[in-house]
């Protein structure tokens, strides 16, 4: 299944207790938590701003993949060069899916529900047309750093990991740069935590929430790139990367960038370790588990006062 | 008189569909007209819930699942018929139902269906990997001692007679007060509670008789396909369409799902024919975006809505005619 | 008929409503009056369930209903109305009552539940509008509905949360004259918050003040209104600037 491919990096070392083989799984769960936290802080965004959960965001971050793979095997394009492409075309694709798609839907009686529809018959048109265009071929991004790796003491880290993990980094701090710093990102904000107060201060909410859908896009572009560095993919696999994109946005709490930041890496860290000492289809089980778990007793995150 | 005028139509279009297999049509036919009954049966038991109450529930074939697991566990090991295997799956799937909704029906909106997505998820996995319940391998079923078109026709009509009963009974609940109760929880669970209905147990219930059906549904289900795997009996694309189904149609009333259902079923058939599969399903999600921009309350309010407006334009019409 | 001892609710440090006592007496119509941020919704969600105590006891007929769920309490005979008003949108007006009539009544004949409905919207004059979806309809009839739905559950105390507020004088007069009518010919306890204090002097025959939580003012509506604590509490916009 496709579960076993995304966790098969983290195979269960041969002496478990080793503190090395610890450390070692603790620093590839932090590296894959870096990824998730980017990946999923547009998802928690959109659902914050404007109560849409787009059930499409991790089709958008493989669409930015097969950007970057193809731009990699067809011109040798590195894939951080190829997000300059990808990601203006996908905030501009946001916008435009925002103005036709979104906006009809603002005044239905349950957003929420409509918009987990819609974009789910998006997500289906969106697997569909790539798969159409780049068949159901799995692939997996190869540079000619892909095979190196950085010794830190005993503890390796492969290189490619480490530039998806810094590009996340990046990622996140622009997005939180954007909505702390800029005028249009703290209208974003207080859009998110007061929608009437903020229309009546003048901020035009179409405009603010369809920026925000763009740049949710934009993030899941640079997600995606950042998750190809790591795990193989091809069109339905962004129904596995949903499932982490809600456990981030629950365990974090529903529009905070923060919080999406640090689940990402709990998450990350939860994988890696529990990744050495159970075999990994159990790690699937106790993920799925702790997603329940959490959203029981606090399913308003768990980071939120 | 009027009533019995106005039944006439579906009692005799129930025993036209009873009466179908003794033509002997095609077998692909018949299979086809099977798996629309099946459709029906888990939109509309799925509706109780998701629709009447307003839970999106997005586990649904879980329940089907563990029917599916149940009959077949109980035919390998006491030979039991699948007939009779169907009742202990219902009753399993209720209490399945019974245990995760106590806790889990405490969440509304989007955390419900993520916490339920999430049980669908748990239950496949932890199936696959337990080697007792056949594991990753599945199970084979040995097939029933009948020549195949015979039991192919019995089990068409117990899926229609099911399909029959789980449409009754969305209708029955619709026109109760036990609908009532759930339309109320739909619209303002604190309202509700003020009009001393005791809404978690409401839900509870609804919850279990939801699952019911489409337990029973997966005890019979588990001997038509004979080779039952994980990845068939808890594929989320089966619940997602479920409720894609139910939705499409209109989740308001029982006949949203019934409309949804076979309207998507015949779609989603004729597509895959004629055209290649990716278009098919590209088709086929860009209808979901159609239908939730065009008519957000499904299929069948919006032809009624359609239907009224037309009439309030007559009766518009006419003073201004006159006047003319 | 109602009665609370030594009340107390504090919210995340904020103290809402501080050892407050009030009794609401059989067949009177009390008020409850206070600005804005006063504890008076609160009161009313303490009374209905929806919210706990840290403190005090609340008493209806003489049992203790302080700690049960809010339809436990609507089963005792207490029914409420919100300030914000809540209709059930997608049901028809007879049916937003009829639901209350079924489960409030314990009858399970949807017809009966039904025509008993008609019955109290013909009282409250929703008549006419018994078949439109009740998200349709205006404010003023938005407001009769949250009452009619709440007379459905047969209660003896009627809980209203600001029922003349965003209506007009005439719509004002019908509401006091409906009130009136619920009383005298159903024998119904009421006990209302409000603001507009012109309206508030003509239904009540004793009104409680509120200020910060704490109960400055209780008793009949002329002392209430003249009570130097009230008029400070309001700084001098209340009932005598008038």
């Amino acid at each position: 299944m496709q579960g076993r491919q995304l966790l098969v990096k983290i195979r269960p070392p041969l002496n478990m207790l080793n503190p090395i083989v610890i450390l070692q799984s603790i620093v590839s769960g932090l590296l894959m938590g870096g990824i998730f936290a980017l990946f999923g802080v547009g998802f928690s965004l959109t659902w914050g701003v404007m109560k849409v959960i787009n059930i499409a965001h991790a089709a958008f971050g493989i669409m930015a993949s097969y950007i970057a793979y193809w731009g990699l095997t067809l011109y040798g394009i590195d894939p951080v060069l190829s997000l300059c492409l990808s990601l203006p075309l996908l905030f501009v694709t946001g916008l435009l899916i925002h103005r036709f798609l979104i906006q009809p839907i603002t005044r239905s009686r349950d957003v929420v529900v409509a918009s987990m529809i819609l974009t789910f018959g998006l997500a289906i048109v969106l697997e569909n047309i790539m798969l159409f265009a780049w068949s159901p071929d799995e692939r997996l991004i190869t540079t000619a750093y892909s095979s190196q790796v950085i010794f830190i003491g005993d503890i390796i880290i492969k290189v490619s990991n480490l530039i998806g993990f810094i590009l996340s980094l990046m990622g996140i701090l622009a997005i939180y740069l954007f909505l702390y710093r800029t005028c249009t990102g703290k209208a974003v904000r207080a859009t998110w935590q007061d929608p009437e107060g903020a229309a009546l201060q003048g901020i035009n909410l179409r405009r603010v929430s369809m920026i925000t859908f763009g740049i949710a896009i934009a993030s899941a572009g640079a997600g995606g790139v950042a998750m190809a560095y790591m795990y193989s993919f091809n069109p339905p696999v962004h129904n596995l990367w949903l499932i982490f994109l809600f456990l981030v946005v629950i365990v974090g709490g529903v529009g905070s960038v923060i919080g999406s930041a640090i689940a990402g890496l709990m998450i990350g860290l939860i994988t890696g370790l529990s990744g050495a000492f159970f075999p990994m289809q159990w790690v699937n089980v106790l993920l799925f588990g702790l997603l329940m778990g959490i959203l029981l007793i606090k399913p308003e995150g768990l980071f939120k006062k | 008189m009027q009533k019995i005028i106005k039944s006439i139509v579906p009692v005799s279009f129930i025993f036209l569909l009873a009466f179908l297999p003794i033509l002997q049509p095609p077998a692909y036919f018949l299979s086809f007209i099977f798996k629309v009954f099946l459709y029906i049966i888990l939109a509309e038991s799925w509706n109780l819930i998701g629709g009447f109450t307003g839970y999106l529930s997005f586990g649904h074939v879980a329940f089907f699942g563990i029917g599916v697991y149940t009959s077949a566990m109980l035919f390998q090991h006491f030979g039991l018929s699948p007939f009779i295997g169907a009742i202990p799956s219902g009753l399993l799937s209720s209490a399945a139902a019974w245990i995760i909704g106590y806790p889990c029906l405490k969440l509304r909106g989007p955390y419900f269906a993520v916490v339920t997505l999430c049980f669908v998820f748990i239950i496949d996995l932890v199936v696959k990997n337990w080697t007792f319940l056949g594991g990753s391998e599945g199970i084979h079923l040995k097939l029933l001692p009948m020549d195949i078109q015979l039991s192919r026709s019995i089990f068409y009509e117990t899926f229609l007679g099911l399909a029959v009963a789980s449409v009754l009974v969305a209708r029955w609940v619709q026109h109760t007060k036990f609908g009532l109760g759930l339309a109320s929880i739909r619209e303002d669970e604190e309202v509700a509670q003020t009009l001393c209905i005791h809404t978690a147990d409401l839900k509870i219930k609804a919850f279990i008789l939801s699952a019911f059906i489409p337990g029973v549904a997966g005890g019979i289900y588990a001997y038509y396909i004979s080779y039952i795997h994980p990845d068939i009996v808890f594929d989320i694309n089966i619940s997602i369409l479920i409720v894609l189904m139910a939705l499409f149609g209109g989740g308001g009333s029982w006949a949203g799902p019934l409309v949804g259902a076979v309207f998507l079923s015949i779609v989603n058939e004729f597509l895959s024919i004629f055209i290649r599969p990716e278009f098919a399903r590209i088709i086929y999600g860009a209808m979901f975006i159609a239908v939730i921009i065009f008519m957000p309350d499904g299929i069948v309010t919006f032809f009624k809505k359609w239907m009224g407006i037309r009439k309030i334009q007559h009766s518009y019409t006419s003073p201004v005619d006159k006047e003319k | 008929m109602l009665k609370g001892t030594n009340i107390t609710k504090i919210f995340g440090g904020l103290i809402a409503i501080s050892k407050l006592d009030f009794e609401v007496e059989k067949s009177s119509i009390v008020g409850l009056i206070g600005p804005n941020g006063s504890g008076k919704t609160t009161l009313f969600n303490l009374i209905s369930g929806f919210l706990r105590p840290e403190e005090g006891k609340i008493s209806f007929n003489g049992d203790e209903i302080t700690h049960l769920k809010p339809y436990q309490i609507a089963r005792f005979g207490i029914a409420r109305t919100f300030q914000i008003v809540r209709p059930l949108k997608e049901l028809t007006v007879l049916d937003n009552v009829a639901t209350g009539v079924l489960y409030g009544r314990g009858t399970a004949d949807i017809k009966e539940a039904r025509s008993d409905s008609l019955d109290l919207l013909r009282f409250t004059g929703l008549e006419s509008k018994k078949d439109t979806h009740a998200g349709l309809l205006k404010l003023a009839d938005r407001k009769r509905l949250e009452v009619t739905r709440a007379l459905g559950i047969r209660p003896q105390l009627l809980l209203l949360d600001e029922v003349f507020a965003g209506l007009n004088q005439k719509e004002i007069d019908e509401a006091i004259q409906l009130i009136f009518r619920i009383r005298r010919e159903m024998g119904i306890t009421i006990f209302m918050i409000e603001h507009v204090m012109k309206a508030i002097m003509k239904a009540c025959d004793r009104i409680i003040a509120v200020h910060f939580g704490i109960k400055v003012a209780d008793g009949p509506p002329d002392e209430v209104a003249n009570a130097p604590k009230v008029i400070e509490a309001y700084l001098g916009t209340g009932y005598v600037t008038d």
